[in-house]
């Protein structure tokens, strides 16, 4: 496959949390079809996987499978195979992101980390 | 006929999880193919997604993301120390002064960390004496943030979950879990 063929109805999540459930929105109509079209053409990368807490990208579930868009690089789960985010969707994302009122959590997840402390 | 039962066997499953854990020693052993996907029929829960920290930390896949206190109706929706430990103390978990393994065959030592105001997460003494844990839907590791094993939560490094809360015993005989999703 060398584009990534998407449905119409899209389910964006943005894999942030570790004991809360993750910010997840609906995508359909022009937004989906903008999402499918930066999609198209990619080039192929190799595949880096994300750090563990913290930010860690979108998921873009679709009814046939689920894509993690994250560091410039989109990766379809289980199956592994990535491409370079050459579209700018993870930036797009991230713009409907704060449009839905998550930039706190955007900001926080994205935090450079600190020294532990006790508390 | 199984309907009928299903009342009686619920009220005698703590006698019979005590009974098995007077026998059997079941403490969490690091087997991250039982959370992982892809599935592995016969092995794996064949359900990554639908089980986080607070699953994995009890060593319970509910498939429905767990959530402190959730399962007893005193969910903590606000996130700092002192709201998600009553959470879990009212599922049953019980706070411990120290990282040590819990005593008994059927108990196990978690800990709770928190990114202040977003989010919680929790790690898993196991029985090699290392600790693990699992990252929302993400898969379960025994590698921190460097990717260094965990010895000891306290000092690991945790990206933005800066605030080490304490140390809390599960007894898997005590400890009701549960989730909405």
């Amino acid at each position: 496959m060398d584009r990534i063929e998407l449905g119409s109805d899209l389910e964006i999540e943005l894999d942030v949390f570790s004991g809360r459930r993750n910010p997840r929105w609906a995508l359909s109509g022009e937004r989906a079809v903008d999402i499918r079209e930066r999609l198209r053409d990619l080039e192929p990368a190799e595949r880096r996987d994300p750090p563990g807490l913290g930010y860690r990208g979108f998921l873009v579930h679709d009814r046939r499978l689920t894509l993690r868009v994250f560091d410039s690089l989109v990766t379809i789960l289980v199956e592994g195979r990535s491409w370079r985010d050459t579209g700018g969707v993870e930036e797009l994302l991230i713009t409907q992101a704060r449009e839905h009122g998550y930039d706190d959590v955007l900001r926080a997840s994205r935090d450079k980390p600190r020294p532990s402390r006790t508390g | 006929m199984l309907q009928f039962l299903q009342p009686l066997l619920r009220a005698i499953r703590p006698f019979l999880c005590w009974l098995l854990c007077l026998i059997f020693k079941r403490k969490p052993k690091y087997e991250p193919s039982r959370w992982n996907d892809p599935y592995q029929p016969g092995f794996s829960y064949g359900h990554q997604w639908e089980n986080n920290c607070y699953n994995y930390g009890c060593n319970r896949a509910t498939d429905s993301y767990a959530q402190p206190g959730y399962a007893s109706g005193n969910w903590a929706t606000v996130m700092d120390c002192p709201t998600v430990t009553a959470g879990a103390v009212s599922d049953g978990l019980t706070t411990r002064p120290d990282g040590a393994q819990s005593t008994g065959n059927c108990a196990h030592t978690v800990a709770l960390v928190m990114a202040p105001g977003y989010d919680y997460h929790w790690y898993r003494l196991d029985d090699n004496g290392m600790w693990s844990h699992k990252v929302g839907g993400s898969a379960a590791r025994n590698t921190d943030e460097n990717g260094n094993p965990i010895a000891n939560p306290e000092t690991a490094a945790r990206g933005p979950y800066t605030v080490f809360c304490g140390y809390f015993t599960v007894d898997r005989c005590r400890v009701r879990i549960d989730g909405p999703y």
